[in-house]
């Protein structure tokens, strides 16, 4: 079968990883957010809007996620993407193997659970409008009421997607740690004495091929972390729990794409 | 990854590590002259180098000659001694010049740095060699190289201090991945205004700050690795080999990073079922 590589730069059906980060990033944040909060915070705005909102959500960065497994198919390409330049070099340094940290979704949405989400930020219930009969809107109610009346399950159900986590994620690290310990082994060995460049390149080039086959297979399994761990959580919680860390993940994400 | 060795690299570094080269080869020169001349003493653990090869080109050069068979035993125990000495600086100011680099100042907001993705993603750890990669290295050299005088030596001392580097490995990943996981809860930025504002980075910001602390403390293993290990292996002509060898092989991981650079420099992916429309 002929390699990946080598096919996607020319397929009419293939993109660029950059232009459709920035996209992405666009696109979260004028059109996708943008209406989500909306749909928040609008009196008028249905539960089905509301539903319908988190779903794009959620289907975006699935789909997301789905491109940068597509990409890690490409040994040559992982790299880059395990330190993309397309994100500015303070993003980067919060970055975990390219992309946000699996905990950092857990961790969210417990600070959301315990209302300590920095203060007021997350905080709703200050802004309840009422209809014309004084009466408050359910939908905001609810909303505004989210995490106070969450059901009893969504602890539990946390702290096994941790779990599931604490046990991943060591191994992973430990999976690139050993490829970089085979590929630092290959060179050692085959290191050629008369220090000649294309000799050198040849060894270099065959320990890099092997290397970025299983980092690539890394990146891949730690982006099917990311994506399930969205996908597990806002499975769990509420449509309302999950529009307001959906939410809370987009404007992180803007947020972090700003720092450079 | 070290920015000094890569594209200019000082001529007087260039000499200098020619000359531990030098001072290595003419070792194993000079061992085979003893050998053939029955000179019984014992090679290892000792620094016997050839002095006429291994002082051409430094500055202290002067008018020493090829050896002679006439030449006394007092005055090779000194020209020994002299070239000793001159492996003992060259090595020292070689960990002077990592000492440097590893120790200075660390923005993760710096766009200067030299290395290229894929040596990042081959022997990389918090933006520079892993610790223990190096030590794996030096390991697999020993036992692979004949260049290498006591490689039993240079396993006992590696085996320990791996242990070692990977336990402090460890805790630094722990305490980076800390703050990757928890940065969302104090944001490295902020809105203006209400969180639909505008976002401004904080640049001096806690989150910020540990981000440096840690790299710092990461530059600070890997120097100390390479250090210890430089100084412990039992044989000093071996810590100049592998250094000498260390130096070609980030120079040629370097070349090989920037060639794949050029050639792999954009990341594509097929659209095909994802519901994304084409590139503008």
């Amino acid at each position: 079968m002929p390699k990946s590589s080598t096919l996607f730069p020319f397929k009419k059906t293939s993109r660029r990883f950059k232009s459709y980060h920035r996209d992405w990033l666009e696109s979260l944040r004028n059109r996708l957010l943008p209406r989500l909060c909306r749909s928040i915070s609008a009196p008028t705005a249905s539960l089905d809007d509301l539903s319908a909102h988190v779903s794009a959500l959620l289907g975006h960065f699935q789909t997301y996620y789905a491109a940068l497994d597509r990409a890690a198919a490409s040994p040559d390409q992982v790299p880059l993407l395990l330190d993309p330049p397309w994100r500015g070099p303070l993003e980067r340094s919060f970055l975990f193997l390219g992309d946000l940290h699996p905990y950092l979704f857990t961790n969210l949405l417990r600070s959301l659970l315990d209302g300590d989400g920095s203060g007021d930020e997350y905080e709703l219930g200050c802004n309840l409008d009422f209809n014309k009969d004084g009466q408050l809107v359910e939908k905001q109610w609810q909303t505004a009421m989210a995490w106070r009346n969450s059901s009893e399950s969504l602890r539990p159900r946390i702290e096994e997607i941790e779990r599931g986590l604490r046990l991943m994620l060591p191994a992973l690290l430990g999976r690139m740690r050993a490829a970089q310990m085979r590929f630092v082994g290959h060179l050692a060995a085959g290191w050629p004495e008369d220090c000649g460049d294309e000799a050198a390149a040849a060894v270099i080039g065959e320990a890099a091929a092997e290397e970025m086959e299983e980092l690539g297979r890394v990146l891949r399994d730690v982006n099917r972390l990311r994506h399930s761990t969205i996908s597990e959580i806002v499975g769990a919680t509420t449509v309302y729990e999950a529009a307001l860390f959906l939410q809370a993940l987009g404007e992180f994400v803007i947020g972090l794409a700003s720092l450079d | 990854m070290k920015k000094a060795q890569y594209g200019s690299i000082p001529e007087q570094r260039r000499c200098q590590a020619n000359l531990i080269n030098q001072s290595r080869q003419s070792f194993s020169v000079s061992l085979m002259r003893r050998e053939e001349g029955g000179d019984s003493e014992d090679s290892k653990g000792r620094i016997g180098v050839d002095q006429g090869s291994a002082f051409s080109g430094s500055s202290q050069c002067t008018s020493f000659e090829s050896h002679d068979a006439s030449v006394t035993r007092d005055v090779q125990e000194k020209h020994f001694l002299r070239a000793t000495c001159v492996l003992e600086d060259l090595i020292e100011e070689e960990l002077d010049r990592y000492r440097s680099y590893y120790t200075r100042p660390v923005d993760p907001a710096r766009h200067d740095d030299l290395s290229k993705p894929l040596q990042l993603a081959s022997v990389g750890w918090l933006g520079d060699w892993r610790p223990t990669a190096m030590l794996t290295l030096l390991t697999g050299l020993a036992q692979s190289s004949g260049s290498f005088c006591d490689p039993a030596g240079i396993e006992r001392t590696v085996s320990g201090l791996v242990r070692e580097a990977r336990i402090e490995e460890a805790v630094i990943d722990g305490e980076l991945a800390e703050i990757q996981a928890t940065c969302v809860l104090n944001p490295p930025f902020a809105f203006a205004g209400n969180h639909h504002g505008r976002p401004s980075p904080r640049r001096n910001g806690p989150e910020l700050q540990k981000i440096k602390q840690v790299m710092a403390k990461a530059q600070q293993l890997r120097f100390k690795t390479l250090e210890t290990v430089v100084r412990k292996v039992p044989n000093m002509s071996d810590a100049a080999e592998f250094l000498t060898v260390f130096e070609r092989i980030q120079q040629a991981l370097h070349r090989f990073a920037t060639d794949h650079e050029l050639r792999h420099g954009e990341v594509s992916f097929s659209t095909k079922g994802l519901g994304i429309l084409d590139s503008t």
